[in-house]
């Protein structure tokens, strides 16, 4: 809103949070905004696309059906090939994981919409309950022993201090890395199109008879870009969710 | 703009992301959990034992048929050797038959024929006698006819002689 009013185009204005219903619960400001809707609208379509395109069992699937059943196979076989038999408990959070990802970002592609994972604060929980869960996982699986996972084996005992607190940190930072690459992918891709599309309105409007019709070279870029877009949202719930099934065999299996 | 020119570092929304995050991916993953994924495990799994027992069937089948194409044919092969046995024993059956019954054909032909050339020799003996008798009688009748009707006489030739040698 301020920066259609200053007069110069923001290209982070679509991530703007906007209060739909205000709520205030103990002391914080809980409000259900715009992010909160599309989180929402994301598990209602997830949980349409899994439960409710399921008629009657059928043995030859809709087509809709035969969505739901690629990404449970899609994803199954990833915690399959990732972490192993011990890996199937885990199953339907991982699932949960990638499916959530993948239609918030899918989401995010559609104009005028938010895209709920281009917010540090959403992939950032994310990453942080995982980092957590998985940590827990490994004490509860190997007890103290857990700790041997900071410490490389054959290597020389003098350099064992430097590497152990290098192993420390990177471990530390996986959360770090893990919310990063998702908001930074989302929110890098989402001004890039916006200002682009800045372009081309700048310039199909400029009421310069040589400069309008050249709108068309950014608008050609929009197009293909939107494309790559698509293939990155896709791509960043992949990479998020198989991630997750790295720390998870981590934790369940040491190196 | 006011705030931070990233309204990803606005804190003043991070309870509020935080919160609905929360409580839809809990929803989600209840639901997900509960409900959604093992019904798609079973319908899954159902499909390939449907799958399996289908395989199952068919190979099933495919033995039947088998079996049964090996019994045709085997029908097939004992009818056909059989109608050739029945064939070889009716056709010496019948040749036996017609050797018999030319064996009978040509001795009753052979008596016949040596009937008809005996009786034949019998006519025709007493045709030549019975010719020889016709040609005197005609020759007698032609001379008669001729001649005169004693022109055979004895007396007449005689006298028929000399009237001849006179002249």
């Amino acid at each position: 809103m301020a920066a259609e009013k200053s007069g110069a185009p923001d290209p982070m204005h679509q991530f703007n949070i906007v209060e739909l219903i205000d709520i205030e619960l103990f002391g914080l400001n809980l409000s259900f905004t715009n992010s909160s809707l599309f989180m929402v609208f994301s598990v209602a379509l997830i949980i349409f696309l899994t439960l409710f395109s399921f008629n009657g069992r059928a043995t030859i699937p809709t087509r809709l059906q035969s969505v739901a059943e690629l990404s449970y196979e899609f994803v199954a076989k990833m915690v399959r090939d990732n972490v192993g038999d011990e890996g199937q408990k885990y199953f339907p959070f991982i699932f949960c994981l990638f499916m959530f990802v993948l239609f918030c970002n899918m989401l995010g592609m559609i104009p005028y919409t938010f895209t709920v994972t281009s917010h540090i604060i959403v992939t950032f929980a994310l990453a942080i309950v995982i980092f957590f869960g998985v940590t827990l996982i490994g004490f509860i699986m190997h007890g103290i022993k857990f700790f041997n996972f900071f410490v490389p084996s054959g290597v020389p005992k003098a350099l064992l201090p430097l590497l152990v607190v290098i192993e420390v940190i990177s471990y530390l930072t996986r959360p770090v890395s893990l919310s990063v690459r998702l908001f930074a992918n989302m929110m890098a891709g989402h001004t890039m199109l916006k200002v682009f599309g800045f372009f081309v309105a700048g310039m199909f409007f400029s009421g310069n008879l040589f400069i309008s019709p050249l709108g068309i070279a950014p608008l050609a870029f929009i197009v293909a870009f939107t494309g790559l877009e698509i293939l990155v949202a896709f791509l960043q719930a992949y990479v998020f969710a198989i991630l997750t099934c790295i720390y998870l065999n981590d934790s369940i299996h040491m190196h | 703009m006011s705030e931070s020119s990233m309204p990803q570092l606005n804190p003043e929304y991070f309870a509020s992301q935080i919160f609905w995050l929360i409580f839809s991916f809990a929803i989600l993953y209840i639901v997900m959990a509960k409900f959604a994924l093992p019904k798609i495990a079973n319908v899954i799994e159902s499909r390939e034992d449907i799958i399996a027992r289908d395989l199952e069937e068919a190979e099933n089948y495919k033995k039947d048929s088998e079996a049964t194409e090996l019994k045709y044919t085997n029908a097939i092969k004992e009818a056909q050797n059989k109608a050739s046995e029945t064939l070889a024993i009716s056709r010496e059956k019948l040749n036996k038959q017609i050797e018999a019954d030319k064996k009978a054909f040509d001795q009753e032909s052979a008596e016949l024929v040596s009937k008809f050339i005996a009786d034949l020799d019998m006519k025709k003996q007493k045709v030549l006698q019975d010719s020889e008798q016709i040609a005197n009688d005609v020759a007698i009748d032609i001379i008669n006819k001729i001649l005169g009707a004693d022109a055979l006489n004895q007396d007449n030739v005689k006298s028929s002689i000399k009237t001849m040698l006179k002249n």
